[in-house]
C-alpha cells in the first residue's frame, strides 16, 4: 500500500511539473540594446548569448480562444508564445505586450553585453515592479506607476520613476553615470563603501539619510577651481525648502545623481 | 469383555491394509486448516498488484511524453519565429514607425530618430563614440570642443548624460550656439535624466539673460513633468510673478498630472499670487 501512495505521488509531483512549466523563447543575441516596452518585468543579467524570455503558465487558459490568433491594434503578431511581440532590427531588439497585459510576470534573461531599455509607462500597472538583477551592462529605465528594483546592478544607469519607489543596491564596481530620479516616492541606495563618486543628492521636501561614516566633501565656493561661477544651486534660494548637497565621495569619481521630492536613503552595502 | 475377533485380525495384519496412501494436496490442505504452515498467496492479489505498477508506469511515461513533445514544439515554433522575425525588416521598421508616429508624437520627428543613428553610425566609424571608462568618467577625447554636442545626439542615454556632465564640470560660460543646444536637449530629450542634467547645467549658467528667460518659458512650454516639478520647485516668488499667467494656466489644466497643478499652486501661494 505504501508503495502503491508513493508511486501515486511521484506520478502526479511529476505531472504538476510537467504541467507547471515555464513558457519560454529564446532568441540569440549578445550585442545591441534590448528594448523593452512592457510593465513588471523582471530583467536578469548572465554571460550567455541568447535573450531568454520567459512566464509562467497562465492560471486560467481561455479555451475559447484555442486555434485562434490574437490580434493587436498595434499591428504587432505574438511570435513567442507569451502574448510578446519580438522584433530584432539589427542594433535593436524591440519587445511589445500583444492585446492585454497578462497578469503573469515576464523574466527576461540578457546577455551582460548587451544594453537595457525599460520603458513600463502603462496606466494598468500601478503596484507592480521593473526589477533588475545581477545585470552588468548600460541600462535605462523610465516608468510612471511601477516602482523600481535594482540588485547587483553595475550601472551606467538612468532610471525614472513617477508615482513609484526606486530601491537600488549596487554590485562591487559601478560604472557611472548613475542617476536615479523618483518624483513621488523616496529613492532607497545602497553603495559599497570605498565608491569614488561625484555625488548629487536633491530633494524638494523630504531629508536625506546617510550611513554613518560616508566621507562626502560639500562643493562650495571655497572648494571650488579658480575662475568658476558661483553655482545657482537650488538651496542657494532664501525661499526654497528642498535640500541639494553636491559634493565629492572619497575624493571624487564617477557621477552619482538622486533626485526626488521624497525622502533620500544613502547607505553603504 | 467379549474379545473382537475382528480388531485382532486387523491389528496383527496391519501391513497388507495399508497398501494405499492420499495425495499430497489432502494432507496439504489438511495441514492448511490446522494453519500448520502459511498460506501460500492468492494468486488474484498478485495480478492487482502487478496492475497497479503498470497504471503507474503508464502514467509516467505520459507526462515523459507530454513534456518532451510540448518542448519539441516549443522548439519548432521558436525556430520558425526566429526565421520570421529576422526575415522582415522591413515590416518591423514600418511597425516602429507607426507606433511612433501614433504613440508618441512629444518624443519628435522620426526624422530625427533617423538623424540620431546617423550620427550614432558616424560616430562609430570615426572611433568617436564616448568611452565609459571604469572610473565612471567619460573619455577626454569624447567632449573635446563641440564633440559633447555630437554626444547629445547618441542613442544611449548615458552617454548623452555624460556629455552634459562632462560640459557642467568645466564651469566655463558657455556661448549663445552652446547654449541653443543645450536648450534644445531639455525640451526634447527622451530621457529625464538628460533634461534634469541640463537643467542644473543651465542654472550654472544663469547669469547670461538668454538662460533665465529660457528657464522661466519652459515652466510652461515643458512636457516632461518630471523636469516641469524641478522647475516649480526652484522657482523664487519674483521669478513666479513674471510668469503669473502661466503657472495660473499649469495648475488649472486637467491635461497636466495632479503632482504638476498641485506644485503649480504651492509656487503662486507661497508668492501670494492669487490662482
Amino acid at each position: 500500500m505504501k508503495k502503491l501512495l508513493t508511486s501515486i505521488v511521484i506520478s502526479v509531483s511529476l505531472f504538476s511539473a510537467a504541467y507547471a512549466q515555464d513558457r519560454q523563447f529564446k532568441l540569440s543575441k549578445k550585442a545591441g540594446r534590448l528594448i523593452l516596452n512592457i510593465s513588471d518585468v523582471s530583467v536578469e543579467g548572465y554571460d550567455g548569448s541568447e535573450i531568454i524570455f520567459s512566464a509562467p503558465q497562465p492560471k486560467e487558459k481561455d479555451e475559447k480562444a484555442k486555434g485562434l490568433t490574437l490580434l493587436s491594434g498595434s499591428g504587432y503578431s505574438d511570435n513567442t508564445g507569451l502574448n510578446l511581440s519580438v522584433r530584432d532590427n539589427g542594433s535593436n531588439v524591440e519587445v511589445d505586450y500583444v492585446g492585454k497585459q497578462e497578469k503573469v510576470p515576464i523574466t527576461v534573461k540578457v546577455p551582460n553585453t548587451m544594453s537595457v531599455k525599460v520603458s513600463a509607462t502603462g496606466a494598468m500597472s500601478s503596484d507592480g515592479i521593473v526589477y533588475v538583477k545581477d545585470f552588468k551592462g548600460e541600462s535605462e529605465i523610465n516608468t510612471i506607476y511601477n516602482s523600481i528594483s535594482l540588485q547587483n546592478v553595475t550601472g551606467p544607469i538612468n532610471a525614472k520613476t513617477l508615482y513609484g519607489e526606486l530601491n537600488a543596491k549596487f554590485a562591487s564596481s559601478l560604472k557611472g553615470p548613475i542617476s536615479l530620479v523618483a518624483v513621488n516616492k523616496y529613492i532607497d541606495v545602497s553603495i559599497p563603501a570605498d565608491l569614488k563618486a561625484n555625488v548629487n543628492l536633491s530633494t524638494s521636501f523630504g531629508n536625506i539619510y546617510a550611513a554613518e561614516g560616508l566621507n562626502i566633501v560639500r562643493e562650495t565656493a571655497g572648494n571650488k577651481q579658480a575662475g568658476q561661477q558661483q553655482t545657482a544651486s537650488s538651496d542657494s534660494k532664501e525661499w526654497s525648502r528642498s535640500t541639494s548637497i553636491k559634493g565629492r565621495l572619497n575624493g571624487g569619481g564617477l557621477d552619482l545623481i538622486l533626485n526626488t521630492n521624497n525622502k533620500i536613503y544613502l547607505r553603504t552595502n | 469383555m467379549k474379545k473382537d475377533s475382528l480388531k485382532e485380525f486387523v491389528s496383527v495384519n496391519r501391513d497388507f491394509f495399508e497398501d494405499q496412501k492420499p495425495g499430497p494436496h489432502v494432507l496439504n490442505n489438511i495441514h492448511g486448516r490446522l494453519k500448520l504452515y502459511h498460506t501460500p498467496a492468492k494468486p488474484q492479489s498478485k495480478i492487482v498488484k502487478f496492475g497497479y505498477w503498470w497504471a503507474a508506469a503508464v502514467l509516467i511515461i505520459g507526462i515523459s511524453y507530454f513534456a518532451v513533445f510540448e518542448n519539441a514544439t516549443r522548439n519548432k515554433n521558436t525556430v520558425a519565429q526566429r526565421k520570421e522575425v529576422r526575415s522582415t525588416p522591413a515590416a518591423v521598421a514600418k511597425a516602429k514607425e507607426s507606433l511612433e508616429t501614433s504613440q508618441k508624437p512629444e518624443l519628435g520627428a522620426l526624422a530625427d530618430s533617423q538623424k540620431k543613428q546617423q550620427t550614432e553610425t558616424m560616430l562609430a566609424r570615426k572611433d568617436l563614440k564616448p568611452d565609459i571608462g571604469p572610473d565612471g568618467k567619460m573619455a577626454q577625447s569624447a567632449t573635446t570642443v563641440n564633440q559633447w554636442a555630437e554626444a547629445l545626439k547618441s542613442e544611449s542615454s548615458s552617454k548623452r548624460l555624460s556629455a552634459v556632465l562632462k560640459l557642467a564640470d568645466r564651469n566655463s560660460l558657455l556661448s549663445v550656439k552652446d547654449l541653443h543646444i543645450l536648450f534644445n536637449t531639455m525640451s526634447h530629450d527622451e530621457s529625464s535624466n538628460v533634461r534634469l542634467a541640463v537643467l542644473d547645467l543651465l542654472k550654472q549658467q544663469q547669469t547670461q539673460p538668454l538662460v533665465e528667460d529660457f528657464i522661466l518659458q519652459s515652466v510652461a512650454k515643458q512636457d516632461d513633468p518630471v523636469v516641469q516639478m524641478q522647475l516649480l520647485s526652484s522657482l523664487s516668488s519674483n521669478e513666479a510673478v513674471k510668469i503669473k499667467k502661466q503657472l495660473q494656466d499649469l495648475s488649472q489644466d486637467p491635461n497636466n498630472i495632479d503632482l504638476v497643478r498641485q506644485q503649480a499652486c504651492a509656487v503662486l501661494f507661497r508668492s501670494n499670487i492669487n490662482i
